[in-house]
């Protein structure tokens, strides 16, 4: 699904959360990177239909969110992983993806339980579909989050922050799941956790208080970093110029990773950046000016 | 579709959608027969049992009717789908206002076959508990929704409850406040006034749930402050 924003902007109040965001959105699983309150989840409610902006224009496959019959359009087709889904403790997995079917317009009950079926063994919860889901730990919940979100097969998956408080191996299964779900649908994956972006999105953009800072391929936010990412091995205190992204002790010293336009120490080498140093690199604002 | 949802809903509206409103009749009826049973009069036993419709069932569907509207465990994602959110919570609140209806009815059928009835007879009997729940569950379901907090809301609905019970001649002597008179039936009988209170309640409760349902369909207004 095609996703056009022109100059969406958001108030609640004298607080401006959205400043002229403007926006392409194509195919496959993209990235929306942002540090906390730089907006994210409101751009992903306005996308959902779940907030109106307070003005600009979102078109979404064709049709203007601005607009009721617009909205109801897309939230047809739309699949939504909000940051806190909160579950029905007093029911099943299938009896919850039952009751969302309906909601989202699933009549035929035979097609509905078969989906259910389906998509509960997709996340791997075909085994546990029949236990009340307040005994479900937090990465079971996220999985049954995903399982709704996917009931109608939608053209369209708004994930907010899928991967807070998830231990290193469900955030891995549920990164390769959405990854999965990402060749034959738009997948907007909102989240402050740069690796998340890095392991699964070709095109990302960048908000900061309100605004996009950055937008376009993974590639070319970690090419931000070039020239500015310095390692510095020392035993010593971390260097205090730029901003130390990493530092690992071993037995040589602590290698420190830099991001400075600078070099923060005398024998300080250049060292090929990774994405988060790309966007630690772009929040600075440094200017990837070239050394060497 | 429709008898699944509908079951959904129901279940979703919890337990004391189902089990409030009788609770309040039976409660009504056991003091009644316990005040006969223990030489009351026959008088002291109607009018017990005209409360448990008009002053009881009302504060009871009230308290589940901000229940329902407050608690919601995945309100987000109701807002992000094509069904809409007010007619999702409206289900709910139609499924308590079905067996308050049904329950009220066969009770108030029961009390006329034990030769109890008192109050107002033929389709005017409806008016007894439809009015002052329709007022007091609109105003709780008002409250709720403005506030976002169930103590609030409960407070507010105790406050009033208790208040017309303590002030009634307050209520019934003030040409201003005697349409908002929850209890007029049981305490001055459904003579001159009777209807036009009824009236009042019955208006009043529509513009309440009327309001409720505008503020529910403002979503700033249903989700927790933006994180943004």
């Amino acid at each position: 699904m095609h996703i056009e924003i022109a100059d969406l902007r958001r108030r609640f109040g004298r607080v401006t959360a959205l400043d002229g965001v403007d926006l392409t959105v194509t195919g496959g699983m993209f990235g929306l990177l942002g540090t906390n309150g730089a907006g994210k989840t409101t751009l992903m409610r306005i996308l959902a239909g779940v907030l109106p902006a307070t003005s600009g224009r979102v078109i979404a496959g064709g049709h203007d969110l601005s607009t009721r019959a617009g909205r109801v359009a897309v939230q047809r087709r739309l699949g939504y992983l909000p940051q806190d889904l909160g579950l029905y403790p007093d029911l099943t997995p299938t009896e919850f993806l039952d009751y969302v079917g309906l909601l989202k317009g699933l009549d035929d009950r035979a097609a509905r339980r078969r989906q259910a079926g389906e998509l509960l063994d997709l996340v791997g919860l075909s085994d546990v579909a029949g236990r009340k889901l307040k005994g479900f730990s937090g990465g079971m919940r996220r999985r049954v989050g995903i399982a709704q979100a996917l009931l109608g097969d939608p053209a369209l998956l708004i994930v907010d922050e899928p991967t807070v408080g998830l231990d290193p191996e469900e955030r891995i299964r549920f990164r390769t799941l959405l990854s999965s779900l990402a060749d034959a649908r738009t997948v907007l994956l909102s989240t402050h956790i740069v690796e998340d972006v890095a392991q699964t999105c070709r095109q990302t953009a960048v908000l900061a208080a309100g605004r996009v800072l950055f937008t376009g391929a993974v590639t070319d936010l970690t090419a931000r970093a070039e020239g500015v990412t310095w390692e510095i091995v020392t035993p010593g205190p971390p260097p205090t110029d730029g901003v130390v992204v990493s530092a690992i002790a071993r037995a040589d010293g602590t290698h420190y990773r830099v991001v400075s336009p600078r070099p923060p120490a005398p024998d300080a080498v250049l060292v090929t950046p990774s994405l988060e140093e790309g966007y630690v690199a772009l929040m600075r604002s440094s200017v990837p000016t070239p050394v060497g | 579709m429709r008898l699944t949802i509908w079951l959904h809903e129901a279940r979703r509206a919890g337990p004391a959608a189902l089990l409030a409103p009788p609770a309040a009749l039976l409660f009504a009826a056991a003091i009644a027969i316990f005040i006969r049973a223990t030489d009351g009069s026959r008088d002291q036993a109607q009018t017990l049992l005209l409360a448990g419709l008009e002053a009881i069932t009302p504060l009871a569907v009230a308290m589940v009717a901000l229940t329902i509207v407050t608690r919601e465990n995945c309100r987000e994602l109701h807002l992000s789908l094509p069904t809409p959110h007010l007619a999702t919570i409206g289900r709910r609140l139609g499924v308590l206002g079905a067996v308050t209806a049904v329950l009220c009815l066969a009770h108030t059928a029961a009390v006329a076959v034990a030769g109890y009835r008192t109050g107002p007879g033929g389709v005017a009997s409806l008016l007894v508990w439809a009015a002052p729940t329709l007022w007091l569950a609109g105003f709780a379901a008002l409250v709720a929704t403005v506030t976002r907090s169930a103590v609030l809301a409960s407070s507010a609905v105790a406050l009033v409850w208790i208040g017309e019970q303590v002030w009634a001649s307050v209520f019934v002597g003030s040409p201003l406040l005697r349409p908002l008179f929850l209890f007029f039936t049981s305490r001055v009988g459904d003579g001159p006034g009777w209807a036009a209170n009824r009236v009042g309640l019955l208006a009043g409760g529509l513009l309440l749930l009327t309001v409720t349902a505008a503020v529910l369909s403002r979503p700033e207004r249903l989700l927790s402050e933006e994180d943004a």
